[in-house]
């Protein structure tokens, strides 16, 4: 058992700092680390895919689990799936799919592991149809503080496991997941780009989405002026009977890294234009549903002075509004986004700290320069204004009063954390960010 | 007997062997991984059995304490196979230098299972794949076995000690067709404190997994994983009162 001392940062290289680090490879080894951890607590980190201080502890110990992968058990019959929590989703998807399986949630990255993407409540791209990962989890085994592994379910210990869920490992540490995959209708699906001009349009047009499309995703162009706001590209994609086409050229898939140059680029108005203009009205291709998953692993961008990343949900009602605000106050600041993205939920009341509402998420990512925090912290204010909650999964600027403000389960939240981890061995820069007014805990 | 390979996994539980067989399994070669623990290999290979149904994975015993067992094992390998043999050896434990000096047992334990228990069912299992006149054999060496270090040149020297026999038996083995690949990885991941910078992170079992493999296909003697890891240690042989020491327990 080892400890090793790492500079970590978070995925948008906004913060940072030096920890004690351990690789438990087995999962009897996660209670002989808890024993061994120091005043400023643990916490456990995945894929490191969270932007900012989720997974991070400086001057304290983080637990990595991507060694924690073993596959205990898999029953093709009920698409039952017993694994340790480091498996990733990709690794899921590669072994599982060609047996007809898939996942719940149909995440923009594969990278994530199993139990970070519990810990995070992640959604995905299907939000309108399947809400988050956690729906599909049969139980969970979460070591406690004491070192004590508890059983967690929606019917068992409900109260930890709504916490843990979504709960940025502030509660304990998961250490088995049991899964439900579900059966894939189709081998294929029917992937459909096209233009939206206006937030009008969008709006009609994504009321008939929810009703069709499996997957749903809406490219905005932050850079159109007032009189075009909320201009973009909507992908929608359903799955489908029909075979792939027989002489379909493809480039083979590599992993691009690019220098954050890349990104600065993506921002530009004029890129963003081409983007729009060189898109095809309408245009509708056939694709295996493994290659359709995780595109956004192909390409990895190393942005040198970092990214913030803001992701917002709407009621169905509110958002129209709000989404038009935040559009107007981009174009009134000419505060490029190198990247917006809209997709459509519905309501996840399982987590505590579950940010999805039944309406919109839309996310945006900002490079960080000279005033830019402070523009964020106003879009959390209008988000607050129009009811929104700002979801804590990759926030870095989100403060203690929005939390209260926005998350009507936050009392249920740190009753929870009180019960399970008194003395708050279970921290995180992130846990100390928002919930800093409680007592640390002491060795 | 076809194409077909059965790898012997040596260290089959941990988080190396693990990925390695999980490498072989999924291009369709058995497995018969071997370990100490009984409830560690179990759990390995129902992991493989989960991910690969159509792989047939064995499990057998790993007794380093016994030398003289292995000879015992490595014919019960050869009993249980009904493919070519191949072997994988990631057997390997590691203490800092700290708690050698607390504990000279420790360097024991080391020489006992780095190079021994690896010696003896290398030698063993030679016979088999001589008498095959084919077959590969990978052992995962490390870097700390290229020059000391103040931290960890215990270790270190199990691994040079490794490093010498293997040349040695790469040779003889040649002579049947039998590739022996030594893979030296950076050993940042294994033993020691490291203060990484933001360039430096630690392996990864998976890539190290698929290197090794791709290694012994091409028949390589010697090869260092990460590349780089080269550069480091002819700088560090070849200019050793040059370099700066990383290592900060003395």
């Amino acid at each position: 058992m080892h400890w090793y001392e790492m500079k970590l940062s978070g995925r948008g290289q906004t913060n940072s700092g030096i920890s004690q680090v351990c690789r438990p490879e087995r999962t009897a080894d996660i209670a002989k680390y808890l024993e061994q951890v120091g005043k400023n607590g643990i916490v456990a980190s995945g894929s490191a895919g969270s932007y900012a201080d989720q997974a991070l502890n400086a001057g304290g110990a983080v637990m990595q689990m991507k060694r924690l992968d073993c596959i205990r058990s898999f029953d093709a019959q009920t698409g039952e799936l017993v694994c340790e929590p480091g498996v990733t989703l990709k690794t899921i998807t590669e072994l599982f799919a060609p047996q007809g399986f898939m996942l719940e949630t149909a995440s923009a990255s594969g990278q994530h592991t199993l139990g970070g993407a519990i810990a995070a409540n992640i959604i995905g791209c299907n939000g309108h149809k399947r809400m988050s990962l956690a729906k599909s989890v049969n139980w969970i085994d979460v070591v406690l503080a004491d070192g004590t592994t508890v059983r967690a379910s929606e019917k068992e210990n409900d109260t930890l496991f709504k916490a843990v869920v979504g709960g940025q490992g502030l509660l304990g540490i998961i250490s088995l997941v049991s899964i439900t995959l579900l059966k894939r209708p189709q081998e294929n699906v029917a992937v459909e780009k096209r233009r939206i001009a206006n937030l009008d349009e969008l709006a009609e047009t994504l009321k008939a989405v929810r009703k069709t499309a499996d997957f749903c995703s809406f490219w905005i162009d932050t850079s159109a002026g007032l009189d075009a706001l909320g201009r973009g590209i909507l992908k929608t994609a359903s799955f489908t009977k029909e075979t792939l086409p027989a002489s379909t050229f493809s480039f083979p898939k590599y992993k691009m890294i690019l220098p954050g140059i890349v990104l600065c680029l993506a921002s530009f108005p004029l890129f963003k234009r081409l983007r729009y203009r060189l898109t095809a009205t309408k245009k509708t291709k056939i694709e295996a549903y493994e290659n359709f998953l995780y595109s956004s692993d192909n390409v990895q961008v190393f942005p040198a002075k970092g990214i913030y990343q803001l992701q917002i949900s709407f009621s169905e009602a509110e958002g129209p509004q709000a989404l038009r605000r935040i559009l107007t106050e981009l174009a009134q600041t000419r505060i490029g986004a190198c990247r917006a993205e809209l997709v459509l939920t519905k309501e996840d009341t399982l987590s505590y700290l579950g940010a999805a509402l039944r309406g919109y998420t839309v996310c945006f990512d900002f490079f960080r320069r000279k005033g830019i925090e402070e523009f964020l912290k106003h879009l959390i204010v209008i988000a607050g204004e129009h009811n929104g909650r700002v979801s804590v999964q990759d926030d870095a600027l989100l403060e203690p009063r929005n939390l209260v403000l926005m998350y009507k389960n936050l009392e249920k939240f740190l009753k929870a954390r009180d019960t399970y981890d008194p003395q708050k061995k279970f921290d995180s820069d992130f846990g100390r960010r928002l919930f800093s007014g409680e007592k640390k805990y002491e060795q | 007997m076809n194409n077909k390979r059965t790898w012997v996994v040596l260290g089959g539980t941990c988080v190396i062997g693990r990925a390695f067989a999980r490498e072989v399994a999924k291009a369709g070669n058995d497995v018969i991984l071997l370990g100490k623990e009984d409830e560690d290999l179990a759990l390995s290979a129902n992991d493989l059995r989960a991910r690969y149904p159509e792989v047939e994975v064995m499990t057998l015993p790993l007794d380093t304490a016994n030398l003289d067992s292995l000879t015992k094992t490595a014919k019960q390998c050869e009993s249980v196979s009904k493919n070519i043999i191949s072997v994988f050896s990631a057997l390997e434990t590691v203490y800092t230098q700290k708690e050698c000096g607390k504990d000279l047992g420790k360097i024991k334990n080391m020489f006992q299972i780095n190079y021994f228990s690896q010696v003896y069912f290398l030698s063993a299992i030679a016979a088999v794949l001589q008498k095959q006149a084919c077959g590969e054999i990978i052992v995962l060496g490390s870097a700390a076995g290229e020059y000391g270090m103040p931290d960890n040149y215990a270790f270190g020297s199990t691994k040079a000690a490794l490093h010498i026999w293997l040349q040695g038996f790469q040779m003889q083995m040649a002579q049947y067709h039998v590739s022996v690949t030594t893979v030296k990885a950076e050993d940042w991941d294994t033993v020691g404190t490291r203060h990484y910078s933001f360039w430096q992170k630690p392996i990864d079992p998976q890539a190290c997994a698929k290197a090794c493999l791709a290694y012994a296909q091409k028949g390589a003697k010697i090869r260092y994983f990460p590349w780089y890891v080269f550069g480091t240690v002819l700088f560090r042989r070849f200019l050793p009162y040059v370099s700066r020491h990383n290592g900060t327990e003395g």
